[in-house]
């Protein structure tokens, strides 16, 4: 074949085959396009709902993880102890004397899941802390697997931690490491003052401040911190095997700056399972927040060198890096019941007339002689049994007081978004998606931490700043919790009577009476009414309004009977009128004893008890908000029901 | 002339026919609804997958709630007619729900019935709960603290809050006395319906309110009208779930086991699987009623009169054998896991599974619940 006849022969070729017409090629090409487009959409609608079956299984997850573990902490519930609920919003602008609560307004104190967020809403940060019986372990990393913490007792608290302030520059990070109590401490604030304090007016949840890490709830953690009640034993533990693992085999370093197990206090107590130490985790002596803050340096028993250059101080819970407390039920409850001192509140809090206030640096159990202190509640000044616990006095009022603001020590921080006096405080736990200065513990940056040249660091610290660094975290139970909101109820429904009295159209008779603010995003469109906020009645006398909660049904006494639960009994005598529509914080605190028990006017037949227990809730009712990770303006609500252990009988 | 030949086949391959087109076409089409198709199997399946998730933790609120509730803990068993009393068949406090020719044996009760073994058992359901709402009122008197009022709202998760989420869950319960110490519930946790029509509209025609939503349709609140309300799980008149909340509220309903011909068949298959139950109690309705209890995933709740104790089974489907004629309203069908007895020989002389019962519609799950009773 030559070239031309193979040139003609392609040619033609390809001529005859490329038999597609202009028309063909669109037609094709249309059909092309009306399959792909229904294919298009086929697998995009396949796409949406795979992807938001990994959504939903994502949130679930979570959710399912954290109603599991509450579910377990309420069964194990310490019915005879105690249990505060404080509800709460965040707010933007806490130093506003008026809080908006109109999203309409410009003042709107709503908070934003994240930056972008175009609608801010309000949104609840409650807290519940009670105690419970179990089998407790630290969540600290014990600085030896023969030195794991464990407990029968422990304390167990829910609510949002916060994030301190990112390492800024010139700060020290090997400071920072080493600090354990005083997170974020610097010179700047000097001994005793920490940015905990230094910062809180700006460090808040929801709080619209530059650089504040919690500004948006996309970041905020929602925390299950449980505090270990673990009295400290006679008998100190074998630490033999700790020490030659640590140190090896040679003779223990008798340095206390060295060696936390051979440590001493100034005053020659051994610092290992006494009040600083346990089994060398840090340790709190009481559970009470203010005490703790008033004891610092001020005891010389809690005075401690042990661990690091700055632990002249004693631990506090908003640290974060403390979950022991070398204390016991029983000794707290002593507090809480029979002391008619009042804790050592800071100066946001008085207290009222006639109440002996706690001497700061005063220890409760050992400085106050609780056997002679007149206002136990168990032994009336007169000497008549109870004569003194009944309410309708001043001195009465003031002993319901006391032990309120005993009980809302427990709350680990002093959470209040605004203080009485009108200062932003908001403090709480502090939590961190990871180490913050981990890199200076590994990597030794400040040269000497190992070594042991400077001052108070000896060679077992890095350990307990590794320690430290990782307990940062060791709370964190739900990332991107953009919204916790605990209530409680009676067990009891709404009635026809208060159906055709006092509901509204939105409660139905039978359905089940719950207490504390309900608040969504259209707050102003509803009537105050919509907001059970109290079990009602007055503080003391008076008629039972309908529906309020009386714990005695069952009473064969009639009197008693009619003994109501009083709003003053669980939200103090300073709450708000329950029909205001508020913002403010409720906080709610259920004992052992009701001190308005008998209530004025009241005659007691010759059967009636000369005291009741406090009425608790049947039931909490939590609920919680989780954003989307890969996009924090999707959010799922999650709500669950748990039942609170049976009280005792009269 | 060869190349010329070649070119004019391939001419004539180039191009298509209609027919060939239009095949392509139906081929293209028929994937297509094949891969269509797939969907509602994909969605179903992680509706599915989503109730089994959430199933447990709703109905460990349902335990919750019921564990509170003070009226429940405070019944006691022994008030009105004992189950040995001779009238306790006139039921005026307690009705047993399942065979009265044996009153030692069988306490399924509702609370509380005035009637005697129900013939029907809507009308037995209407003594304590309202067909038309949901609402689950009764008062057994003797004084105070006597009533037990669990509304409607108080039994939907999540709760029916005004802007919250939207239920999806309804809990009910039937009451079962073991002794005259113990008392339990049976909780039955139900999706509602998915088809209920939601009016148009705002909030008692206030824009402020926001529009309406499922639960102000289930609760007839905020302007929504008798008419438009709707059930969460309905039933038609032939007690067909509707699906959309037309109809009446579906109840739980009775089944008596045909303990011989259980007997033969769990022989047969050399396994005790196998219930074959009795829907004769409910009278003419459904009309075919078997297909609302051989679905798989159903779940019976079987009575053992020798333990006295409740078992939860799972339905894997109907069963037939050669060796048993079924009745007309007789269905057999095979469970998971299979009945508690000591096994199989002894079976025949062990006779304790009689009754049970079940809904029409599908639970998502079903707990046993302990109550405190109280005197």
């Amino acid at each position: 074949m030559n070239p031309l006849q193979a040139m003609r022969r392609v040619s033609g070729r390809a001529a005859s085959g490329s038999g597609f017409t202009l028309i063909e090629t669109l037609v094709a090409v249309g059909v092309i396009a009306v399959v792909g487009v229904g294919l298009a959409s086929i697998f995009g609608a396949f796409s949406d709902v795979v992807s938001s079956g990994r959504q939903i299984s994502r949130f679930a997850q979570t959710a399912a993880i954290i109603e599991r573990q509450m579910r377990e902490d309420f069964r194990r519930m310490n019915r005879e102890g105690y249990l505060v609920i404080r509800q709460q919003f965040a707010q933007a602008d806490p130093m506003s004397e008026d809080v908006e609560a109109d999203p309409d307004s410009s003042a709107f104190d709503g908070v934003g899941s994240s930056l972008d967020d175009a609608e801010p809403r309000l949104r609840r940060i409650d807290e519940i802390v009670f105690f419970a019986q179990g089998d407790f372990e630290s969540a600290r990393q014990p600085l030896h697997a023969s030195l794991a913490v464990t407990s029968s007792e422990a304390r167990v608290y829910y609510g949002h931690g916060r994030k301190a302030r990112l390492p800024e520059p010139g700060d020290d990070l090997r400071s920072l490491a080493l600090a354990p109590y005083y997170y974020d401490a610097d010179v700047q604030y000097g001994p005793g003052t920490s940015r905990i304090e230094a910062d809180a007016d700006d460090r808040g949840l929801g709080v619209a401040e530059d650089e504040n890490p919690n500004e948006f709830a996309g970041d905020w953690t929602l925390l299950r911190h449980v505090t270990l009640l673990a009295p400290p034993s006679d008998t100190l533990p074998d630490t033999t095997e700790a020490r030659e693992d640590l140190f090896g085999s040679g003779p223990p370093i008798s340095t206390p700056d060295q060696d936390p197990f051979n440590a001493t206090f100034p005053n020659g107590t051994p610092t290992n399972n006494t009040t600083l130490v346990y089994q060398g985790q840090p340790a709190v002596r009481f559970l009470f927040r203010d005490v703790l803050r008033n004891l610092a340096g001020q005891s010389s028993e809690l005075t401690a060198t042990v661990r690091t250059e700055r632990d002249t101080l004693s631990p506090r819970f908003e640290s974060g890096l403390v979950d022991i407390a070398l204390t016991t039920f029983d000794e707290t409850a002593s507090v809480i019941d029979r002391l008619n001192a009042y804790p050592p509140i800071d100066q946001t809090q008085t207290a009222p007339t006639g109440v002996m206030p706690l001497p700061p640096g005063v220890s409760p159990i050992n400085s106050v002689p609780l056997e002679t202190t007149i206002g136990r509640f168990l032994t009336s000044a007169s000497g008549t049994s109870w004569g003194d616990l009944r309410v309708g006095s001043t001195p009465s009022q003031n002993r319901l007081s006391t032990m309120r603001a005993w009980m809302e020590q427990l709350l680990p921080a002093y959470s209040l978004v605004v203080s009485p006096n009108g200062t932003p405080r908001g403090e709480r736990i502090r939590a961190e998606l990871e180490p913050t200065a981990f890199e200076a513990v590994i990597t030794d940056s400040g040269g000497d931490i190992t070594s042991g040249a400077a001052p108070g660091v000896g060679p077992l610290a890095i350990e307990v700043a590794r320690s430290d660094q990782l307990a940062l975290s060791m709370s964190n139970l739900a990332v991107r919790c953009t919204e916790f909101i605990v209530e409680w109820s009676f067990g009891q429904t709404y009635t026809e009577e208060f159906y055709a009295t006092g509901g509204t159209h939105s409660r139905r008779e039978g359905e089940l009476v719950w207490y504390g603010s309900t608040v969504t995003d259209d707050f102003t469109t509803l009537e105050p009414a919509h907001i059970t906020r109290y079990p009602g009645g007055d503080w003391i006398g008076g008629e039972p309004p309908v529906g309020a909660y009386q714990p005695f049904e069952s009473h064969p006494s009639m009197v008693v009977q009619d003994h109501v639960v009083s709003s003053s009994l669980i939200y103090g005598l300073q709450a708000p009128p329950p029909t205001e529509l508020s913002l403010d914080a409720l906080t709610c605190t259920f004992g052992r004893l009701d001190l308005t028990y008998p209530q004025a006017g009241a005659l007691l037949p010759a059967d009636a008890p000369l005291a009741v227990p406090m009425a608790w809730p049947r039931l909490i009712r939590v609920t919680f908000t989780l954003a989307d990770p890969s996009d924090l303006s999707v959010e799922e609500t999650f709500q669950y029901v748990f039942d609170v252990p049976a009280g005792p009988e009269l | 002339m060869r190349p010329a030949r070649r070119t004019q086949r391939q001419m004539l391959r180039s191009a298509f026919t209609l027919i060939e087109i239009l095949i392509a076409i139906t081929v293209l089409a028929i994937g297509l609804l094949g891969l269509g198709a797939v969907f509602p199997v994909v969605i179903r399946e992680q509706r599915l997958a989503i109730t089994q998730m959430e199933a447990p933790s709703a109905l460990a609120q349902a335990e919750a709630v019921l564990r509170a509730n003070r009226a429940l803990g405070t019944v006691d068993p022994n008030q009105g007619v004992a189950p040995t009393d001779p009238g306790y068949e006139d039921g005026s406090r307690w009705s047993r729900f399942v065979d009265q020719q044996s009153p030692s044996a069988m306490e399924f009760f509702f609370l509380p019935s005035n009637q005697s073994m129900p013939t029907a058992p809507f009308d037995d359901v209407n003594d304590w709960l309202d067909p038309a709402t949901g609402d689950m009122e009764f008062d057994w008197g003797g004084g105070a603290n006597t009533e037990v009022d669990i509304a409607l709202a108080q039994r939907m998760i999540p709760p029916p809050e005004i802007n919250g989420p939207d239920p999806e869950y309804v809990w009910d319960f039937v009451l079962f006395r073991p002794n005259d110490d113990t008392l339990q519930a049976v909780v039955f946790l139900r999706s509602i319906d998915l088809n209920i029509r939601i009016p148009n509209r705002s909030r008692d025609d206030d824009t402020d309110l926001g529009r309406l939503r499922l639960a102000d349709v289930l609760l007839e609140r905020f302007g929504v009208s008798a008419t438009e309300r709707r059930v969460p799980i309905a039933v038609n008149d032939s007690g067909r779930p509707t699906g959309d909340g037309t109809g009446e509220y579906a109840p739980i309903l009775p089944a008596t086991l045909s303990f011989i011909k259980m007997f033969q068949i769990n022989r047969e298959r050399e396994q005790a699987d196998v219930l074959v139950l009795d829907l004769s109690d409910h009278g003419d309705w459904p009309s075919n009623k078997s297909s609302l209890i051989t679905r798989v995933g159903q779940r019976l709740v079987v009575h053992d009169r020798v333990t006295n104790r409740l078992s939860t089974h799972v339905v894997l489907g109907a069963t037939e054998s050669d060796a048993v004629t079924l009745t007309q309203d007789e269905v057999a069908v095979r469970v998971r896991p299979a009945l508690p007895v000591p096994d199989l020989t002894a079976f025949a002389s062990y006779g304790g599974y009689e009754a049970a019962i079940y809904s029409p519609i599908p639970p998502a799950g079903i707990a046993i619940v302990d109550l405190e009773v109280r005197p």
